[in-house]
């Protein structure tokens, strides 16, 4: 994450030095002036809202993430916010197209993969697919929802079944739970002993569309 | 006189013996007739004092015999009575012995009862623990190891639209 964030922070200071007024522009000439640097969209609606007091605040927390993750104070941070939003919602994207069996293929072939997932050259998407190859889906899930809380406190929610879910149903449930849970990284993970169904964990309560709780609950009521 | 002779009555032999038998009248009166009068007046005077102190005895033994009759009914009625109250003593004695093993009766019974009720249930609930035991394991034998794939899909994406609901 430190690479990444350094990455963008060099493109964002650059663009910057490029812009000397960008602050005091219109939002509307903002926009145009934006369309040239190549950032997630979230960072440029960011900057768009953002001026030049709040920016060089941000920069400093950001900053100090970079050097003392543990110890920097991220709630309710614009820019950590807008890098959550690019998490959840562009880069949880690409993680969904990864299937389980990828974490288990030789590191060239995850490369490979990674390559053809995400198209793009610059040294911000090289830091992306860095984080998707060298690390696991359950690391990378556990930082970002831990990044979650940190900065706006959103709940842990775990979606279990018993299959691989398709990438399309992947992304319905994503949105749905987003929607309920804004900035939210619902995290898949396969549990072969629901059998059918799904079962959802979300902040500590559970909804159990499993096959395996309606077999309890059956023979529990035909016993009684 | 001699006429009297011609009869062979002497009158001298008369006269003596008129004086020999009033001179024996007169002893046996001094001698025997007064002693015996005296004593018969005696006996007569012991005989009637005898029998009035017979006919007194009598009074007083028939006052007495009343008077014993009249403890001896009071004494019987006081007896009556004591029975009676006795009877009731017991009688209420009896009931309540009655009640007190009636309800340590039902009391043990329910013991009892709750014991064997208890002991019931917890059979049924062993028996209910290995029948729901054995009916998980055959259906989960039955859904892990024969449902196809494409139905376990189905069933994500059922699932799925039931939680979205």
């Amino acid at each position: 994450m430190n690479n990444f964030l350094t990455a963008l922070v060099q493109k964002l200071v650059t663009f910057l030095n490029e812009n000397h007024n960008f602050f005091e522009l219109k939002e509307s000439e903002k926009s145009k002036k934006l369309e040239s640097l190549s950032v997630p969209v979230q960072f440029k609606q960011y900057l768009e809202k953002a001026d030049a007091n709040s920016f060089m605040l941000d920069l400093k927390v950001v900053v100090q993430f970079i050097q003392d993750s543990k110890n920097a104070v991220l709630k309710e941070n614009s820019f950590f916010k807008a890098l959550l939003k690019f998490i959840t919602e562009d880069l949880a994207r690409k993680i969904d197209h990864l299937d389980g069996n990828f974490y288990l293929l030789p590191k060239q072939e995850r490369v490979e993969i990674v390559d053809k997932l995400i198209n793009a050259d610059s040294q911000l998407a090289e830091t992306l697919k860095e984080i998707l190859t060298n690390f696991t889906y359950q690391q990378i899930a556990n930082e970002i929802q831990e990044l979650g809380k940190r900065i706006a406190n959103t709940p842990y929610i775990l979606v279990q079944s018993p299959r691989e879910i398709d990438n399309e149903l992947k992304k319905d449930i994503r949105m749905a739970l987003s929607k309920e849970n804004p900035l939210s990284f619902p995290t898949f993970q396969i549990n072969r002993k629901l059998i059918g169904g799904i079962r959802v964990f979300q902040d500590g309560k559970v909804k159990d569309h499993s096959w395996i709780s309606r077999v309890l609950r059956f023979t529990s009521l035909t016993a009684n | 006189m001699d006429k009297l002779l011609s009869l062979g009555i002497d009158p001298w032999s008369m006269v003596i013996y008129l004086a020999n038998t009033g001179l024996l009248l007169a002893v046996l009166t001094y001698l025997l007739y007064k002693p015996i009068l005296k004593f018969l007046d005696e006996r007569k005077e012991q005989i009637i004092s005898s029998i009035e102190e017979s006919q007194r005895l009598q009074e007083t033994f028939e006052k007495k015999l009343t008077e014993s009759e009249a403890n001896r009914q009071e004494a019987e009625a006081e007896l009556k009575e004591e029975l009676s109250n006795l009877h009731k003593f017991t009688e209420q004695k009896r009931k309540e012995l009655t009640a007190e093993m009636e309800e340590a009766r039902n009391k043990m019974m329910e013991k009892a009862q709750q014991e064997i009720d208890a002991k019931k249930a917890n059979l049924l609930k062993e028996a209910e623990t290995e029948v729901k035991t054995l009916m998980t394991r055959i259906i989960l034998e039955i859904v892990e190891n024969k449902v196809p794939e494409n139905v376990i899909q189905e069933s994500i994406h059922s699932a799925w639209k039931q939680y979205s609901k």
